[in-house]
């Protein structure tokens, strides 16, 4: 019983805490002790997000950010499966392009958007193809890994009972892929939606990542703000969304 | 076949690709335009250096290690004041889970509007983005310790700054060794991104400058100095991790 009063009182505090920080930031702006130009004011970021929800603006952009993610997700993932096979089975492809993907790893993919907008032009293409150049590489390099941690026993009795290459793939890597691709998905899709927002920050006309810059080069605080938040909740309820999943699909899995 | 021989294939792929990229602009030459050439990236890498390249690598470098320092180490004071109380851990625990899922890089807006165009909104950028890194794998690091360990530390009758220091310290030093080169790689990005989105100095400016213009060269140059940069970073941060971790290790 003891521990349930305590959790009852700990999420007390927690609401409270989250109602005192906003009661003080608002006490702050109203007595005009900060400025609200410098640091916003609740009132405002609550009423351009009621705007922003009222008139569809949040949705929308919040969509055309999600679909970028989703597609650049989806291309990433599946040609980086297919190249990560290809040198995970191949061992000397491994070797031959290990500086490469190196390369690429320590590559700063995420502040590399502009090339893709020079390029493809201010499009919606060059933002999806940012978003498949952050999480390709690391897709290869894990799949890779994959193939070549996959159980030793395993293999040698698949190839014991006959199984050539194409045997191997079919019936043991790319099985073994899905659950490669479930299991980072938490990761990955961060990553992915990472990248879209930072592409809407050069010359986009739409998605949330337009939504904070156009705060910033309005100088309204409380518009990023409202910005931030909407960035933070789709982040949250991505990630929620793919716990569940994560838990539905590999429910069958011994824990 | 011998070590020698894989570094000759690796370099030999790598020369290959780059005759592809320069014959791809002999090719169609409006393609060059775009895509850059590695003849007309070296030439303006060359042409950076002689001029203020070094000033902008400086700026990016002191940016992101300063940031990297100050956050680190105001991520350790949060962890140890902090994580040690239970009641303290819980409460804040869903606050870390929110922070955590959070995209980073994309925040850099707010912080350009507080401390304006320049080094200082790029420096708290880095401070901030590196301390919520580090803290949230800090503050996870110490919800893992074996509950074995701390009582029994307890058993054998350690105080409180017993326990901190012969429990929390060393394991909280292992997480911290261990997310190290995840914060130099966030840092330097950090750096560069607030520079690229509002920034006077630095490689992510000759980015956007790069990008205004119109000059492939330039993005593709001053994006290759920071990998390069990154990458000598991490190695010099995997040696330093091989040599303090190896007690883990030899466990």
């Amino acid at each position: 019983v003891s521990a349930r009063i305590e959790r009852i009182v700990i999420v007390a505090g927690q609401l409270l805490a989250v109602v005192a920080m906003l009661f003080i930031w608002h006490a702050l702006v109203t007595t005009g002790t900060v400025n609200s130009f410098h640091i916003g004011s609740p009132v405002t970021t609550w009423e351009t997000l009621w705007t922003w929800l009222a008139d569809g603006t949040l949705l929308a952009n919040a969509w055309v950010t999600v679909l970028e993610a989703a597609i650049g997700w989806t291309v990433g993932i599946l040609v980086g499966t297919a190249i990560g096979m290809a040198i995970g089975m191949f061992r000397p492809l491994g070797i031959l392009t290990e500086p490469f993907f190196t390369f690429w790893n320590g590559f700063p993919r995420l502040a590399f958007f502009p090339f893709f907008t020079l390029v493809l032009g201010f499009t919606f293409t060059a933002r999806v193809v940012s978003v498949v150049f952050v999480i390709l590489f690391l897709v290869i390099t894990q799949t890779a890994s994959g193939v070549r941690q996959v159980d030793r026993v395993l293999l040698s009795n698949i190839k014991f009972l006959g199984a050539g290459r194409l045997e191997l793939l079919r019936e043991v890597y790319l099985p073994s892929s899905v659950t490669w691709v479930i299991t980072s998905a938490r990761f990955t899709v961060a990553f992915a939606l990472h990248a879209a927002i930072l592409a809407e920050f050069i010359g986009a006309s739409s998605g949330i990542g337009y939504l904070t810059i156009l705060g910033q080069q309005r100088f309204n605080v409380s518009m990023v703000w409202a910005a931030v938040i909407t960035v933070v909740a789709v982040a949250v309820i991505v990630d929620l969304a793919l716990v569940q999943a994560q838990r539905y699909l590999t429910r069958w899995a011994p824990v | 076949m011998t070590a020698l021989a894989w570094r000759l294939g690796q370099l030999s792929i790598f020369a290959l690709m780059v005759v592809a990229w320069e014959l791809i602009g002999l090719w169609r030459p409006i393609l060059a335009v775009e895509l850059s050439s590695p003849g007309l990236v070296i030439q303006e890498l060359r042409g950076m250096l002689d001029l203020d390249g070094w000033n902008h690598v400086w700026v990016t470098l002191s940016t992101a290690a300063f940031g990297c320092a100050v956050g680190t180490a105001m991520a350790c004071i949060a962890t140890l004041v902090l994580a040690s109380n239970r009641l303290l851990r819980n409460f804040l625990s869903p606050f870390i889970v929110i922070l955590n899922a959070v995209p980073r890089v994309a925040l850099a807006p707010l912080f350009i509007l507080w401390f304006g165009i320049g080094i200082r909104a790029g420096t708290a950028f880095v401070i901030a983005i590196i301390f919520f890194l580090v803290f949230v794998n800090l503050f996870t690091g110490v919800q893992t310790i074996d509950r074995l360990y701390l009582m029994n530390a307890r058993a054998l009758g350690g105080g409180k700054l017993w326990i901190l220091r012969e429990v929390y310290i060393p394991s909280v030093l292992a997480w911290l060794i261990a997310s190290l080169r995840n914060a130099v790689a966030l840092a330097l990005l950090g750096a560069a991104v607030a520079e690229l989105i509002a920034g006077t100095a630095g490689l992510g400016f000759l980015i956007a400058q790069g990008t205004n213009s119109g000059n492939s060269a330039e993005v593709i140059a001053a994006a290759l100095i920071l990998a390069l940069v990154t990458l000598l970073a991490n190695s010099v941060i995997s040696r330093v991790e091989r040599n303090l971790l190896a007690w883990q290790l030899s466990q």
